[in-house]
């Protein structure tokens, strides 16, 4: 992130106004662009290696984030950091300050199962429950104590419908979510991570396991959601990213090499890295 | 290396593996027919009247008027057949005492032979064991008693420098001339009219308790002992072992003690099981005093012991291959470890955990050693479900050892001891068969 | 559907209701598989009579009197008289046995039916049983080479037979096999031509020959007149008086049924 950029963030968060650029063709989001994820120094480490060097930046909300860059550059670490993700590996430890909605995500005191609730993520590969439709989308509501069947019915059609699954399964919520295609599963658990009305929604290459007709419906609806919520997306397709995000970081080698609005970073990139990444000088 | 040698390699590999299961298909065969058609035949077989009037006089059960019509028939040629013992015996009253003393002899063999035949003969006193209350229930035992009735089995043993040759001498030369002499083609041709043999099925031999040390009667206080056993050991180590494994798979961090814990586990799963049996004699029952003597209950935690850690292992095995995404998909909805753990890990490792408890289910059903000392007891009637903390019981693994080694009888109750091997296959077979079942029906329902 | 009939079958098996009662009260016996035959008679007789279920257990002499003094068993059945460890051992728990005999029983030398030798004596089962004889001819038999059959150790037989027949200390050769219990010793004697053992009278038949003993051959008149010489009682012992159903019992062999019992299987009644 460059400097310019990081002042005007922080200016941003200061006056509780917002004073960035925006494409053209991308309308702003009303009551956005606060730092919903701010990240200081942050590094993360698994065991001695660090996989993700002093990262300082904002993310802003309403808005559509999008992190690309080669494979093994630490941008999947990043995004499941977010969320605590990490804490599945042993090994992993986090230094520096990482923060959701001006919450310490790793101190002491911070809960993480409450803060998941708040952060819903999307997986590279869909992994619906081996339950039915309707259990799926229930998993985390129930989580949360709710019983009411009529309630629970609610949330699942509110959840699916902005899924946009729901006139595809609308007939058949008790059969097993496995029976679903690919991106149906993936659209799925979307709307499952919806249900439990997250804050963020974090989707870590939610495309790669899919043909682009499937493709195309998942990015159609990060269109639909954004606005609603804050969204993070990993991805190593960089038209994706043109397509469907509002700002973009690009990661290499564990370093934030440049974060800036997406129509810029694609068209006057300011370091040569991310010139030769996004002409396809290597990948 | 050429292609050729690659495709001699190849098809000798083909070979040896169709070979070697071919060999095994064999062996079960081997193993399995005798099992399979003597077990069989301690239900189907042809039974004599003296079967049915057992089955009356012991269980009430049968038709009393046609056992009453076939004891009458039995009874007017069995009539005959005595006529002639006292024939003999009067004769002998009459005959030189040298000549009385060597037939006295001879006779008393074929006194005992006919009264194995056909029950107590008219003049004894009604003996104290059952099993000499009745004559031969089963025909082919008939047939045998036959034998001993008209040949006398005799060695040779005019050579003491050589290993005697045995050789049959018929009763009948042996009573030429005397008044005994007709009984010997009489019972060769009256045989069926006396027995009245019959194709019998004796379900009962499933339900019913056995009567004078399994001489007659069924195995049902084997069965039921055996499931209790196999059940009340499952109820111990199912639970026990799936919380092991969860503790193993999600919560243990690996390390010296993990590992220690770990390699324990393994080698329990090698010890023999005789080894848990002592343990279990010396801990549960002595020491910890579970019970006042043997009981079910003390043997269904050896036998618990004993199983644990396979099941472990199954489920540690079922929980481990239980994709990883669903963890992270139910942690990133905010569930908490412990919930993810029940509502998804679990659920999803079932059929894996089923299929290691079945299995092991059916393997405490057919160990020996572990009960030996803790819970089998060679006689004992069947026991309520109440008695579990106090009584012993039988189990068929316990019983077929003592029928086939220890029992007086061995040799004449061949038929009890291979009905109880082919209900305890056919157990251990059905358990197997249901956690196979259980195991599909589940997969599909997580498939969809 | 067959899942369904599955555990239906396992639950009405789990409650079905069943003959033979509670055991509440029931008698358990531990012990000799020499007496198992009298003790599993008699329990059945007594359950018919008087309602008590008994229980037996055939794990030898040794393992039965070790239950008692553990006190997981009322009754334990012995083919040999309780040895003055055991008895030490019992009183440091406070257990003290009291000794019942309930029938005799002789030992018979048996051979396998094709052995031509009628009868030995006893310094000659001794002899074999020691290892200094090894072949039949040795005993007026075929040149064929002596396959020694013993008991465990475990075995009130075994302690009795070494008692008789060997006398205190006197070690059984090692070549000697060991066979569990009497009907594994019928068995193994009644498939081995060159073999010698020695059974419970109880447990003879035709698949094995008897052999005379000092040329008398077990028989209830000469075990009973004291003929034959490796007879020995056999007991059952209880902890202390036998009090209620155990006392009733341990009186069966008083009984003139009792005595009928014993002498049909072929043991002599006291």
């Amino acid at each position: 992130m460059t400097a310019e950029h990081k002042e005007s963030a922080v200016e941003a968060q200061a006056t509780a106004t917002r004073d960035i650029y925006i494409p053209s063709e991308r309308a702003s989001v009303s009551g956005g662009g606060r730092p919903h994820v701010v990240a200081k120094d942050f590094s993360i480490y698994y065991g001695d290696f660090q996989a993700v060097k002093k990262v300082n930046a904002d993310i802003l909300s309403q808005y559509v984030t999008a992190i690309i860059g080669p494979s093994g550059c630490g941008k999947s670490t990043f995004l499941r950091a977010i969320n605590r993700m990490n804490d599945l590996i042993p090994s992993c430890h986090t230094t520096g300050m990482l923060q959701f909605d001006g919450e310490d995500v790793y101190g002491k005191l911070t809960d993480e199962v409450l803060l998941r609730k708040k952060i819903g993520m999307v997986f590279q590969k869909p992994n619906p429950f081996p339950k039915s439709i309707f259990d799926n989308i229930a998993y985390g509501p129930r989580l949360h104590g709710m019983t009411d069947r009529k309630q629970l019915q609610a949330i699942v059609e509110k959840s699916l419908r902005k899924a946009a699954l729901w006139d595809e399964v609308s007939d058949r919520l008790d059969r097993n979510a496995l029976g679903l295609s690919g991106g149906q599963q993936q659209r799925l658990c979307v709307a499952r991570t919806l249900a439990v009305e997250p804050e963020i929604l974090l989707l870590d290459e939610p495309t790669s396991a899919l043909d682009p007709k499937a493709t195309a419906k998942i990015e159609d609806l990060i269109q639909e959601l954004r606005g609603s919520y804050t969204i993070m997306i990993v991805t190593h397709n960089m038209q994706q990213a043109s397509r469907v995000s509002d700002y973009t970081m690009f990661f290499y080698e564990g370093e934030l090499v440049e974060y800036a609005e997406t129509a810029q970073l694609f068209t006057n990139p300011k370091d040569r890295m991310t010139e030769d990444y996004i002409t396809g000088r290597f990948s | 290396m050429n292609l050729g040698t690659r495709k001699i390699l190849d098809n000798s590999f083909t070979a040896v593996g169709m070979g070697s299961i071919v060999v095994m298909a064999l062996a079960l065969l081997v193993v399995l027919t005798p099992i399979v058609y003597n077990g069989v035949g301690s239900v189907f077989f042809t039974g004599t009247i003296e079967h049915r009037t057992m089955l009356y006089k012991e269980f009430g059960r049968g038709d009393a008027k046609a056992i009453e019509t076939q004891t009458a028939t039995a009874d007017r040629y069995r009539a005959e057949a005595y006529r002639m013992l006292s024939d003999f015996e009067q004769e002998m009253e009459g005959m030189s005492l040298e000549a009385s003393r060597q037939y006295r002899s001879k006779y008393a063999p074929v006194r005992a032979a006919m009264s194995s035949l056909l029950g107590p003969l008219p003049g004894d006193p009604v003996p104290m064991l059952t099993r000499f209350q009745y004559g031969q229930t089963r025909w082919e035992k008939a047939e045998e008693k036959l034998h001993n009735i008209l040949y006398e089995k005799k060695w040779d043993y005019s050579d003491p420098t050589v290993m005697a040759k045995a050789f049959d001498v018929p009763r009948a030369e042996e009573f030429a001339g005397t008044k005994l002499a007709p009984l010997f083609s009489y019972a060769e041709r009256h045989l069926a009219d006396m027995m009245q043999p019959q194709f019998t099925v004796y379900w009962g031999f499933f339900t019913d308790r056995s009567l004078d040390a399994h001489i007659f009667g069924g195995i049902w206080p084997e069965i039921q002992g055996t499931f209790f056993l196999a059940i009340g050991a499952m109820l111990f180590a199912f639970p026990l072992g799936v919380i092991a494994a969860v503790y193993f798979t999600e919560y243990a961090k690996e390390g010296f003690f993990t590992s220690i814990l770990r390699s324990a586990n393994s080698t329990l799963a090698g010890v023999p099981s005789i080894v848990f049996g002592l343990f279990g004699l010396a801990f549960f029952i002595n020491t910890m005093k579970v019970s006042e003597s043997k009981s079910v209950l003390a043997g269904a935690l050896t036998l618990a012991i004993m199983i644990l850690p396979t099941i472990i292992r199954a489920a540690e095995e079922a929980i481990l291959s239980v994709p990883k995404t669903y963890k992270e998909a139910s942690l990133g909805l905010g569930s908490t470890k412990w919930n993810t753990i029940v509502t998804v890990i679990l659920p999803a490792a079932l059929p894996g955990i089923i299929t290691g408890g079945i299995i092991s289910l059916g393997r405490a059903a057919g160990e020996t050693a572990p009960i030996i000392f803790t819970a089998a007891v060679s006689v004992g009637s069947a026991i309520g479900i109440a008695d579990v903390f106090s009584s012993p019981t039988p189990a068929l693994s316990w019983n077929i050892y003592n029928l086939a080694s220890e029992h007086e009888m061995a040799s004449e109750i061949r038929h009890v001891q291979y009905g109880m091997v082919l209900s305890l296959v056919s157990i251990v077979l059905l358990l197997n068969l249901s956690a196979i079942l259980l195991r599909a029906k589940i997969s599909q329902k997580l498939k969809g | 559907m067959i899942l369904k009939r599955i555990l239906l079958l396992l639950t009405v098996l789990l409650f079905a209701p069943v003959d033979g009662g509670a055991a509440d009260g029931g008698i358990v016996i531990d012990g000799s598989t020499t007496v198992g035959p009298i003790a599993k008679s008699f329990a059945a007789y007594f359950t018919g009579r008087y309602g008590v279920p008994v229980t037996v257990s055939e794990s030898g002499s040794g393992n039965g009197a070790k239950s008692l003094i553990n006190g997981t068993c009322d009754i334990a059945a012995m083919s040999r008289a309780m040895k003055s460890r055991e008895i030490a051992a019992g009183a440091t728990k406070g257990v003290s046995p009291k000794e019942h005999v309930i029938a005799l029983d002789g030992i018979a030398i048996v051979a396998h039916p094709s052995n031509p030798v009628p009868s030995i004596t006893k310094a000659q089962i001794a002899a074999i049983y020691q290892g200094r004889i090894t072949r039949w001819n040795a005993v007026g038999g075929p040149n064929a080479r002596i396959v020694v059959i013993q008991r465990e150790s475990n075995s009130g037989t075994q302690g009795s037979f070494r008692e008789l027949v060997m006398g205190k200390g006197v070690k059984i050769t090692r070549d000697a096999e060991t066979q569990a219990s009497n009907g594994a010793v019928k068995n193994r004697v009644s498939s081995t031509p060159g073999a010698i053992g020695f059974l419970g009278l109880g447990f003879v038949d035709s698949s094995v020959k008897v052999l005379g003993v000092n040329g008398v051959m077990p028989s209830p008149a000469t075990i009973q007149n004291g003929s034959y010489p490796v007879s020995r009682p056999l007991y059952m012992y209880t902890d202390g008086e036998p009090k209620g159903e155990v006392k009733r019992f341990i009186g069966l062999p008083e009984t003139v049924d009792g005595k009928r019992i014993v002498e049909e299987l072929g043991f002599i009644a006291k």
